[in-house]
């Protein structure tokens, strides 16, 4: 059997976050996939079976259309385009498919700078429980706590089913 | 016009029915003579029969019409033909605001007073805007304030951490790196390379030379196992770990792991000198990381350092006392500019050509603006330049000219598209924009540099003019191919100045 396979939604996880992959890369556990915009998350979502996904809300487009047509709509302040949220929107209710079957919410977790009653109605719109706000004073293993958090809940949530 | 009070002779032809504006005159205790049709509406009395109430009754601030007739007799005094000013009315609870046109009423012969005449226009709505305007305007320069203090002291902050960092390289030497800037990737490679193999051989001399009751004795079996298991990523940590920028990190964790279980081994159990080794190995290891470490976090605050101060100074710039216009050397400005982004240059390890080596003419101007704006341009050149292949550092050049009264300055870089959509629609002097291929490689950004720029140049009677290309066009390349603004771009901005006359 393979090391599961995670899925990070990232676009700061070469730079400031760079850190984080450390220890995931030191514990040998898992196989990483890194996606920095919102076309990559979106072409692998859909192409290839996670373990686990831990997502960002504030993502760049990329090049897809799609993405960065929304993004552009969002004027000025790009952040309140969250294509973070809008991709889990687009995969779990309407992008016209079923999702994937691997794809689940007790697989995804959201890592953001949003605080959770900013993004906490959408994400219990999503059935997506788990959620580690990004701030300063994080220890590095934080990444690694999560993919954890979110092994162990959905491990656990496929054996009560 | 009915009225209970006998109008005076001089008011007696006086017909203001028709005037599309509010009249009045009052006597001078405040009982209407003259109220017509609009002046009725304002102040909802009946369209007809007598009045009865004063307009001293009307004021918010019962006391404000003594004040307001002593300025029309002051008014008149001095001669003016009638005094102007918003007053404040309360009319059925609510409030109005009408512009009050004033003079005294006197008899002709005996010039006694005998009353006041006016118009009113109500500005209620108009004024309430102001008073909005005016509080929102308070709240803004309360906050623009504000926000540039907090600037000041995260500028403050900035240097204790850059300080801090730089002790912190200092202690973590020696420094492979030969030079000042940021290492590159491949440089952080080829650095970890040798430190990490070391690791390796003394964990697998370790490993080789205990026997099984020696490493029975000295660490349960699971650890053993995972000084095993760490081998193959400190042998070929390139190839186990795909993203670049985390390698460090990573065998950073993995050296720290090392040195934390050789602390558990008792020093009889084992050869000294292995144990010795590997424990050496691995704070050289830990030690190389977190100088690298260090190094980015001291590269992130440099590029730091200069955003958080030109936003401070965008944002303060219309609240902080105005400078004095004066003459000014080109070579002068050029060169605070520069300096302020020498460490910034060093540490991106790009070199800066002036051309020619010294800049003539002068400019006239407030000093503190324009080193702002050509600092601005400065380190958008200097953030957007690419590393050439081959080791090659990349340059930004700075070219001066003089021509028909103006000068001008160019900043030249290579790296980053501008694409012709964002220049033609003046996208990207969008106070905030941020050009769509300014955000690769995590560059740090306000979207303010550009806006600035332009608007300190016009300001001072400039402008400002930018155009990129690709540096090398290719025929197979063409704007509408995905490949079009990958490939690197020569990017000017040149800023034109009058030139000051000698």
């Amino acid at each position: 059997m393979g090391k599961p396979r995670i899925l990070w939604v990232e676009d700061s996880a070469r730079f400031e976050l760079a850190n984080l992959l450390g220890p995931i890369y030191a514990s040998n556990k898992y196989e990483l996939v890194l996606a920095e915009d919102a076309t990559t998350a979106a072409r692998y979502l859909q192409t290839v079976p996670f373990d686990a996904v831990i997502m960002d809300i504030r993502i760049p487009p990329g090049r897809d259309r799609q993405w960065s047509q929304k993004y552009e709509r969002a004027g000025s302040d790009k952040a309140s385009a969250q294509l973070g949220l809008a991709l889990l929107f687009w995969l779990f209710h309407s992008n016209g498919k079923q999702p994937p079957e691997w794809a689940r919410p007790e697989k995804f977790a959201v890592f953001s700078v949003e605080e959770k009653y900013e993004i906490g109605p959408s994400l219990e719109k999503l059935g997506i429980l788990i959620c580690e706000e990004k701030r300063p004073g994080l220890r590095d293993t934080v990444l690694l706590d999560l993919i954890h958090t979110v092994l162990q809940y959905s491990n656990g949530h496929s054996q009560r089913k | 016009m009915p009225n209970e009070i006998d109008l005076p002779p001089l008011l007696q032809c006086f017909d203001p029915s028709y005037l599309p504006i509010a009249i009045y005159a009052v006597t001078p205790d405040g009982r209407f003579m003259i109220c017509n049709a609009h002046a009725r509406r304002l102040l909802q009395f009946p369209s007809e029969g007598p009045l009865d109430k004063k307009i001293g009754d009307f004021y918010a601030d019962p006391s404000e019409r003594q004040r307001v007739l002593e300025r029309v007799l002051q008014a008149e005094a001095k001669g003016a033909s009638f005094w102007q000013e918003v007053i404040h009315f309360k009319v059925a609870g609510r409030n109005l605001y009408l512009q009050n046109h004033c003079r005294s009423l006197r008899d002709p012969v005996s010039q006694e007073l005998i009353g006041f005449i006016g118009s009113f226009v109500d500005i209620t709505e108009e004024h309430e805007h102001s008073l909005v305007n005016k509080t929102l305007h308070q709240r803004v320069a309360d906050l623009t304030t504000d926000i540039g203090r907090v600037l000041h002291a995260n500028s403050s902050t900035l240097v204790m951490v850059h300080q801090a960092l730089d002790t912190t390289i200092g202690a973590l030497g020696p420094n492979p790196f030969h030079h000042e800037g940021l290492p590159s990737g491949d440089e952080i490679d080829a650095a970890l390379q040798r430190p990490a193999q070391e690791l390796a051989q003394a964990v697998a001399k370790l490993l080789d030379a205990a026997n099984p009751e020696q490493r029975k004795e000295a660490l349960p079996e699971v650890l053993w196992e995972e000084l095993q298991e760490r081998l193959p990523l400190l042998r070929d940590f390139v190839a186990s770990i795909a993203v670049q920028e985390s390698r460090a990190n990573a065998l950073r964790v993995v050296a720290r792991r090392i040195l934390e279980i050789c602390e558990r081994m008792p020093a009889q159990n084992l050869p000294k000198e292995l144990t010795k080794e590997t424990v050496r190995a691995a704070a050289n290891l830990d030690r190389l990381t977190a100088l690298i470490s260090a190094m980015n976090a001291r590269a992130a605050v440099i590029q730091m350092d200069y955003t958080i101060r030109s936003l401070r100074e965008f944002i303060i710039t219309d609240v902080r006392r105005t400078e004095k216009r004066q003459r000014l050397r080109l070579q002068h400005l050029l060169d605070t500019a520069h300096k302020q982004l020498t460490e910034f240059a060093q540490c991106s390890r790009v070199k800066i050509r002036f051309m020619p080596p010294t800049a003539e003419g002068a400019v006239v101007g407030v000093e503190r603006d324009l080193v702002r704006a050509l600092a601005n341009l400065l380190h958008n050149s200097i953030k957007y330049s690419w590393h050439r292949d081959r080791g090659q550092a990349p340059w930004v050049t700075i070219r001066t000219s003089r021509q028909n009264g103006a000068v001008a300055i160019a900043f030249e870089n290579w790296g980053v598209p501008i694409s012709p959509d964002e220049i033609q629609n003046n996208l990207i002097f969008k106070l905030g924009y941020r050009g769509e291929w300014s955000k690769d490689r995590g560059r740090l950004g306000t979207g303010i540099g550009l806006t600035d720029s332009l608007d300190v140049a016009q300001k001072h009677g400039g402008s400002l003019k930018v155009e990129s290309r690709p540096s090398r066009p290719r025929w197979s390349v063409t704007p509408e191919s995905e490949d079009y603004f990958q490939q690197p771009f020569i990017t000017t901005v040149t800023m034109i100045l009058p030139e000051a006359c000698d």
